[in-house]
């Protein structure tokens, strides 16, 4: 074991001693300040090629223009912005309100209302818009009309079997006509 | 000992100053770097990089005490990144040429000289197969013979792995040491 720590001591002896020489010290120094000296002037030329584009701004009016125009700029910003927020409160407040013509309080004249209601709430787009009950009123009995028509219509076909067959055949042709498109 | 007028007149941008400050500072960055890396090329781009990184960052000087620790620092630094690219790129360097020369030193009771080719064949049989870590730390302490304070600075490794570093280095080149 000794002679193994001797071997390591002597082994580390003989390259302590021997001391590594830089052979070409003037060359690597020359490279080293010649390195230095490129870089320099790169700065400088970067340097030069910022102060000609932006070097304008050093003039004193048109730095005080600048300013002046930043100003009126961001004043004009400010006051879009709060026209803005004024605009979009003002539209929070803008509901569908449907008007009553005449107040009424019998059973019948309630479940109309509640028909209103709902058909009002569907058509609700965020604007202003006011919708009048005798309007509403209008199209209901209108859809109720038209519902009348098509229930009677239908019960005229059932009971008939030549005709039911004739609309069979005629609906048949035109759902062929149309997947043929 | 780089004096605090020198570094001051290097701030100011005097390259001539600067020379004198290469000529004292690179034989001990090529020292070390050749130690570590075992090869005289690499070593002098060392020396090369290591001066510009100082010109480049010789504002952060503080005290003219510390400068010897920082060049040091930088130097170590960069033999580590150098380390690190040559264990990814996988260079295998013979060695029984080292090995040879190794067993015929240790027979030799007087130090003969030796040039750069011939150390570095000896450092790269012994050092081999250290870690980049134990490297550093076996050729600061052992043939730079820095003690453990100046280690801590240049390394920023704690006493403790340094100690460990320094063991497990020394126990890899007596097992290789057997063998002779």
């Amino acid at each position: 074991m000794d002679e193994v720590k001797n071997r390591y001591e002597k082994a580390v002896k003989i390259i302590r001693e021997s001391k590594p020489v830089l052979s070409n010290p003037r060359v690597i120094e020359d490279a080293v300040i010649s390195s230095i000296r490129d870089k320099k002037e790169d700065r400088g030329m970067i340097t030069g090629l910022v102060e000609s584009i932006y070097g304008w701004i050093y003039i004193g009016w048109v730095r005080r223009s600048l300013v002046g125009a930043a100003l009126i700029i961001f004043t004009v910003f400010v006051y879009q912005q709060a026209d803005i927020l004024r605009s979009v409160r003002s539209l929070e407040k803008e509901i569908v309100s449907v008007r009553s013509e005449q107040p009424s309080v019998n059973v019948r004249d309630l479940e109309r209302r509640l028909t209103v209601f709902k058909i009002s709430s569907k058509i609700s787009t965020g604007r202003k818009i006011e919708v009048y009950e005798s309007q509403l009123q209008e199209i209901i009995d209108s859809y109720k009309n038209l519902e009348q028509k098509y229930e009677n219509l239908n019960r005229i076909i059932e009971e008939d079997s030549l005709l039911k067959n004739y609309f069979k055949n005629k609906l048949k042709e035109e759902e062929n006509n149309r997947s043929k498109i | 000992m780089i004096e605090k007028e020198l570094i001051e007149e290097c701030r100011n941008g005097n390259l001539q100053n600067f020379r004198k400050v290469f000529e004292k500072t690179s034989p001990m960055i090529f020292s070390v770097a050749f130690r570590i890396l075992g090869d005289e090329e690499t070593a002098s781009d060392i020396v090369q990089e290591t001066m510009i990184t100082v010109w480049q960052k010789i504002d952060r000087i503080k005290t003219p005490e510390s400068f010897k620790t920082w060049v040091y620092r930088i130097t170590v630094n960069k033999c580590y990144d150098y380390l690190r690219k040559r264990k990814r790129d996988g260079e295998v360097r013979p060695d029984d040429e080292g090995w040879m020369m190794l067993s015929n030193r240790l027979k030799e009771d007087g130090a003969t000289e030796m040039d750069n080719r011939e150390t570095g064949l000896l450092i790269n049989s012994l050092t081999g197969r250290l870690s980049a870590r134990q490297k550093t730390v076996f050729v600061l302490s052992e043939l730079e013979e820095m003690t453990n304070e100046e280690i801590v600075k240049v390394t920023g490794m704690s006493r403790t792995v340094i100690k460990a570093n320094l063991y497990y280095a020394r126990k890899k080149m007596e097992s290789m040491l057997k063998k002779l």
